[in-house]
């Protein structure tokens, strides 16, 4: 017997699914309903990547602007519009990251206070490690830990597959955090 | 523990978030202010014009070879076709043949991730036909051949379990045959394999900054020797897509790359003369002219068959000193590339790596050194101004006298290039908003890329 859980899930699966049909027809109401619960992520997303609010938001702009011209082209999978619409915002920030790169070197602004011993959760030797890492692992991390997506739906995104996001973020947190055990990571 | 580092990252990355009221709704307004997508990408209007013309004039064998030739490529069917986004390797050219290997893990419709066996394909007609040689389980992380094309490994890393585990393929046959070895009972953080000779850097996903252990094959993983050990725990940065960071010349002398930025007792760069017994941070180049002062990086050692080598360095400065050893906190203003003769044991003659007014940079930046003439680089026109090739446009800038004059030609968002000659190679790139991997294949050494179909 299905529990009220994985039936909510399979209707919630179904409706996604009825969208993205009517969406992949042209129709505009469908593709904003599914558009506009992930404009929100979308902007995280972005924001995070180019630290530039008005950047950020021309990005998911284009984005959206991108994705309604391709909806024909969308798998008709009800689990594929969200890291489709946002690997397409994570190519919008990598091509405006190279139009700016000199700005991006000084990425985020994520400077120390003047005295890191007084930040006991040690927030700022995070900060620091992630500002150091190349923007594609800083993405990586964004997307797992920040907008919580499942591994599946990180890889889709990045356009590689599961296995080797994985091991990109177990790569990752471990230089993060070097004491963690790889189950940790994925639990 | 996790939970506390996903929750600094949470925070950290709230204490960024600057809210943006009304995005979601000017979002929505602009979109419709768009007209209905059309049925047909804008690309496949035009190539299917050429086709019907085609189809008029050479009604099924010009369809044939427009398809073939990939010329006409229509938006994808609903059907199974379109579920899985199959992700590319080029595994190998030369002597062995054109290798590539097509990975397993796809996305399925419904269940997320579907693990398949990944397929190793070999082609002798420049991408026309492929034959298939060998299903294997497993992250595909290398292949390497002996000079004459017969003996050869393939080897994977289980990435998937805590075991790290190495599985080697071995063929003695040129790739018809394959002889799988047990996993090894120790983890492989890196790999490398000349032929059937192979070391592995064995840093386990527990080791924290323990001197990893190095061992030693030389029977195509059969038996393994554990051979010294090498305390380099700041690895982890690389330069795309392909490259190595650990690498041996010959039975003796190898390299390990952390990619940091050079400091005084750890140059970044790690070397053995003893066939991984023991390992030093070798010394830093000399700086050209002006560079004197300059923070470096030193890049990864191309090693070839003559004994011969290069060395990629980028030249500039970090002015936040609490990025000291950070790379991408360095402002490159200029790269070289060093030659040396004898092994990578000595490098000199700094070479400016500039095609065009162009320097290569950005995360899209991939190289491949044929030999010491030969050299391929791609990047994007980060340049105001669109010379020699549109601005925001990558290129494949070219050289066949080592770095002194160079020929630029626009290409696709290649991610690795691959050359067997001087005229043909092989390029991945990505297309697509699903970042969707396509082969390319070169027969002028870059000037034109066509696509090859994988199957």
């Amino acid at each position: 017997m299905q529990r009220p859980r994985q039936l909510a899930r399979m209707n919630e699966q179904a409706m996604t699914l009825e969208l993205i049909s009517a969406a992949r027809r042209g129709d505009r109401d469908a593709f904003e309903a599914l558009l506009r619960p992930l404009i929100d992520p979308a902007y995280r997303l972005a924001l995070a990547m180019l630290s530039d609010r008005t950047a950020a938001e021309d990005a998911v702009q284009e984005s959206a602007l991108k994705a309604w011209r391709a909806v024909r082209r969308l798998r008709p999978d009800p689990e594929s519009f969200r890291p489709w619409l946002l690997a397409i915002v994570a190519n919008q920030c990598r091509d405006t990251r190279r139009r700016r790169w000199w700005t991006v070197l000084k990425f985020a602004d994520l400077h120390p206070p003047d005295d890191p011993t007084t930040d006991p959760s040690g927030l700022v030797d995070l900060r620091q490690a992630i500002a150091q890492l190349p923007a594609n692992d800083r993405l990586v991390l964004y997307l797992f830990f920040y907008l919580d997506l499942p591994l599946p739906e990180v890889a889709a995104t990045l356009g590689i597959s599961t296995a080797a996001t994985k091991a990109r973020l177990y790569r990752i947190t471990r230089r993060l955090r070097p004491g963690l055990e790889i189950s940790e990571v994925y639990q | 523990m996790t939970d506390r580092l996903a929750d600094e990252i949470r925070a950290m990355a709230e204490a960024s978030y600057a809210p943006n009221p009304g995005i979601a709704s000017r979002v929505i307004e602009r979109v419709r202010q768009e007209p209905e997508p059309s049925r047909w990408a804008p690309w496949a209007k035009s190539t299917l014009a050429v086709a019907l013309t085609a189809v008029v004039l050479v009604p099924v064998l010009g369809f044939g070879i427009l398809l073939r030739a990939n010329l006409l490529r229509l938006p994808l069917p609903g059907g199974e076709s379109s579920d899985t986004t199959p992700a590319l390797s080029l595994a190998s050219t030369g002597p062995g043949g054109d290798w590539v290997v097509r990975r397993g893990l796809h996305l399925g419709r419904t269940s997320g991730s579907v693990p398949l066996a990944n397929v190793l394909y070999q082609t002798a007609d420049g991408g026309r036909t492929w034959t298939e040689r060998l299903r294997f389980d497993g992250g595909y992380d290398g292949m390497s051949w002996d000079a004459d094309g017969r003996d050869g490994t393939l080897w994977t890393v289980d990435w998937t379990q805590r075991s790290f585990a190495l599985t080697v393929y071995a063929t003695s046959d040129g790739g018809l045959h394959w002889l799988r070895r047990t996993p090894t009972a120790f983890p492989a953080a890196f790999a490398f394999f000349r032929g059937v000779e192979g070391w592995v850097y064995s840093q386990s996903p527990a080791a924290r900054s323990d001197p990893a252990p190095i061992y030693h094959t030389t029977d195509a993983g059969a038996t393994w020797t554990r051979v010294g050990t090498l305390d380099a725990n700041s690895w982890g940065s690389t330069s795309g897509v392909g490259e190595d960071q650990f690498e041996f010349a010959n039975a003796r002398v190898g390299w390990f790359r952390t990619g940091g930025v050079a400091a005084p007792g750890d140059s970044g760069l790690w070397i053995t003369t003893d066939g991984g017994h023991t390992w030093t941070s070798w010394v830093s180049v000399t700086p050209p002219a002006g560079l004197e002062n300059a923070d470096v990086i030193l890049g990864y050692p191309v090693l070839f068959a003559d004994g011969h080598a290069v060395l990629p360095v980028a030249f500039g400065r970090i002015t936040d000193p609490v990025y000291a050893r950070d790379p991408n906190h360095l402002v490159v203003s200029a790269r070289y590339v060093y030659s040396s003769a004898d092994g990578g044991l000595t490098w000199t003659n700094p070479q400016k790596l500039e095609a065009g007014g162009l320097q290569p940079q950005g995360s899209q930046y991939m190289q491949f050194y044929l030999d010491q003439k030969h050299w391929w680089i791609t990047s994007v026109n980060d340049h105001p101004a669109d010379n020699p090739v549109p601005q925001g446009q990558q290129f494949v800038a070219r050289t066949v006298d080592g770095g002194q004059t160079w020929q630029v030609f626009p290409s696709p968002a290649i991610i690795q290039l691959m050359f067997s000659d001087s005229q043909h190679g092989w390029a991945e790139a990505v297309a697509g908003p699903n970042n969707t991997n396509i082969l390319l294949r070169t027969a002028d050494g870059g000037a034109h890329w066509q696509e090859a179909q994988v199957p």
